[in-house]
């Protein structure tokens, strides 16, 4: 049935029965039927600017005392942790023969897999054209920069004697100690290096308009900040001309350079003889999982963000619909790829390989593991078909958060329950995690997050220039009696 | 003949904005001496510009050259400078030679190409710049030098095509 607006024209109402005429949707009705995209819901630009302003100062007393409570874990737990253990040696944490490896390694996986969720939510998507990037980039590339950070961090506390680290840098030195190039470590050393640096200026440079937006508009120490980083942006044609020449080259390259870095960290465990580690297919089962893992912490920071920043308006439920879709296809090939691993061990008829698969399925790993597949398959897999669950973010919050925990047991289990059991019985061994490694772990997440709501309050979050020029290049078109969206081709 | 001064218009319109540049020309200011600040990347063909050349994807390509010698060095010269043999295999093995060269031509290449949008923009800048008053308000403001004997005549096409604002603007420390 067919009802008259008299300020709108003609609307489309129930339509009864297929002999019915469908009347005309008037353009007015389908703005406001798709004000639900951000995209589609354009504001002034300085109303935007002075949102993502405010957000930057919105730091009550609530945020001070998380700050402070991260401050003191991160400090406490993760600082001073360490300092005991350089204190007192390796001795402190839990590692033992044959599990050289601990938790410490773990760490250092699951953050470079963290790290991974900014390049793909922000240069994959920009490549591929997914327009629903644009108020997430700058979120989950900030993320990568923390993570990598806390990751690179772990290198240094598995190592033991963090102060001789730097002869691991690729310079001849008077002991006639050179770097082997030959070896996994120092190609681990190299492509984290050439991802710290490339994730860190691909955050940069699309932040420079908004910096100069920020300089504009602040006073005081923020004003400061804001002018030394801006480098003087004035927003000329060839400014803009450059600056994004420069992304488009970042997001090309920073592609392979991510897919490199889990692909080398995968090799640290692959290039070795350990039964259920020599497995050809480490590298993009590694990849995977960093993206799903990825995914995820990037859904756990926008739920956060948006809640404590108020950010709404950009951050909507169409943002969080998407990133549900693409973890849900990351769980699907997640577990194609743990499954062809896990079954070729499992049907392999090789003995120790077979010691492993019981640790982990009927052993002392087995909580975890199965802890593992229900995070990581079940929850994903049963509940994100749902569109309304996809449009919850408290839920997906939670599903994302379980993912994080099945991730991080994955990197557990693979790290220190592969080791337990090798050729030699006679040097089999169990692992336990200290205090100390424990403390340092639970300290890492606390550093993460204290920089990263740190970092938050200090920079826009959100890319307002990106956002603007969405909305610019969306629009409603009539096509036949519908109005539909349609993303016009504005750059050169 | 007067002095030439900088003049700068406000607009808030894109085909305004375009419309005012073609007049411009017409008056006789070459685009050369117009500049096009905004809060968006407008691409010059929207405001009916020349295109911008830019000598970018050079220094990247550049720059990744620069990271495939360094690469090269360090896998292949200097491993014959302090020799370790490892179970027979080659001093230079290529593959994990392959490896090191990758991540040393995209880590040049990264930083070539960061180094080299900061020197293109003249970043950072080294003294006082005219700058938008509005920038990142959804304004475009048109700033060009214009001969003292059109300066009436160029105000005049910016006010009939509905700048908001036209005036000579200061100078300052961005």
């Amino acid at each position: 049935m067919s009802a008259m607006n008299e300020a709108t024209g003609p609307v489309l109402s129930d339509v009864e029965g297929p002999a019915e005429m469908a009347a005309p949707v008037s353009q007015a009705r389908a703005e406001e039927e798709y004000s639900h995209h951000l995209l589609l819901d354009p504001r002034p630009q300085e109303e935007m600017n002075r949102m993502v302003l405010e957000s930057l100062q919105r730091t009550g007393r609530e945020y001070w005392i998380v700050v402070a409570v991260l401050a003191v874990m991160a400090l406490g737990g993760f600082v001073g942790a360490w300092i005991y253990q350089i204190r007192w040696g390796m001795g402190v944490a839990g590692i033992n023969r044959p599990n050289y490896w601990g938790v410490f390694i773990a760490n250092f996986v699951f953050w470079v897999g963290i790290s991974h969720s900014g390049t793909f939510v922000s240069a994959i998507l920009r490549v591929l054209g997914a327009e629903f990037r644009r108020p997430i980039t700058r979120a989950a590339e900030m993320m990568t920069t923390v993570s990598l950070l806390v990751a690179v961090s772990f290198l240094g506390i598995h190592v033991g004697r963090t102060w001789r680290g730097y002869w691991i840098l690729p310079y001849p030195n008077q002991r006639g100690l050179w770097p082997n190039f030959r070896s996994p470590f120092l190609f681990d050393e190299i492509a984290i290096a050439a991802y710290l640096v490339g994730s860190t200026l691909y955050l940069y440079l699309p932040l420079i308009p908004d910096l100069a937006m920020a300089r504009d508009r602040t006073t005081g120490w923020r004003n400061r900040l804001y002018r030394a980083m801006a480098l003087g942006w004035r927003g000329t044609e060839v400014q803009w001309h450059n600056l994004q020449r420069a992304i488009a080259v970042f997001a090309f390259v920073i592609i392979p350079v991510m897919f490199s870095v889990h692909t080398i960290v995968a090799w640290d465990f692959a290039l070795t003889k350990v039964v259920g580690w020599h497995s050809s297919i480490f590298g993009p089962y590694f990849v995977t999982g960093a993206i799903f893992s990825g995914v995820s912490a990037v859904i756990n920071v926008l739920f956060i963000a948006r809640s404590t920043m108020k950010l709404h308006y950009f951050i909507r439920e169409e943002h969080f619909d998407a990133l549900a879709k693409l973890m849900l296809v990351f769980s699907f090939v997640w577990t194609y790829f743990f499954f062809t691993d896990f079954f070729v061990e499992w049907y392999g008829g090789h003995k120790i390989g077979h010691q492993i698969t019981a640790i982990q399925t009927m052993g002392p790993m087995a909580p975890f593991f199965y802890a593992m597949l229900f995070f990581n398959i079940v929850v994903p897999c049963a509940t994100l078909w749902s569109r309304r669950v996809r449009h919850s973010p408290v839920i997906l919050f939670l599903i994302a958060l379980g993912v994080n925990v099945g991730m991080y047991l994955e990197r557990f289990i693979i790290v220190t329950g592969f080791l337990r059991r090798n050729d030699l019985p006679f040097n089999w061994g169990t692992y336990t995690p200290s205090p100390v490694e424990i403390s340092i772990s639970l300290g890492s997440l606390a550093a993460f997050l204290l920089l990263y709501a740190l970092l938050s309050r200090l920079f826009p979050i959100i890319p307002v220039w990106e956002v603007r020029e969405g909305q610019l290049a969306h629009t409603l078109r009539r096509f036949g009696r519908a109005w539909v969206p349609t993303i016009a081709e504005l750059e050169e | 003949m007067t002095e030439a001064t900088v003049l700068m218009g406000s607009f808030h319109d894109l085909e305004r904005t375009a419309e005012t540049l073609d007049r411009l020309r017409a008056l006789g200011i070459s685009d050369e001496d117009i500049t096009i600040l905004s809060s968006l990347p407008y691409s010059s063909r929207a405001m009916g510009r020349p295109p911008i050349a830019t000598k970018l994807p050079f220094i990247s390509l550049a720059s990744a050259f620069a990271g495939l010698l360094t690469g090269l060095f360090f896998t292949a010269v200097a491993p014959h400078l302090y020799v370790i043999r490892v179970g027979g295999q080659p001093i230079v093995p290529v593959p994990t030679t392959a490896v090191l060269l990758f991540e040393f031509t995209m880590l040049f290449l990264i930083l070539g190409t960061f180094l080299g949008v900061v020197f293109l923009n003249n970043s950072p800048s080294t003294g006082p710049q005219y700058e938008g008053a509005s920038l990142a308000d959804d304004r475009i403001e048109v700033l060009f030098r214009c001969p003292g004997d059109k300066q009436e005549a160029a105000r005049t096409i910016l006010q009939s095509l509905g700048a908001e604002k036209v005036y000579q603007p200061e100078r300052r420390e961005l």
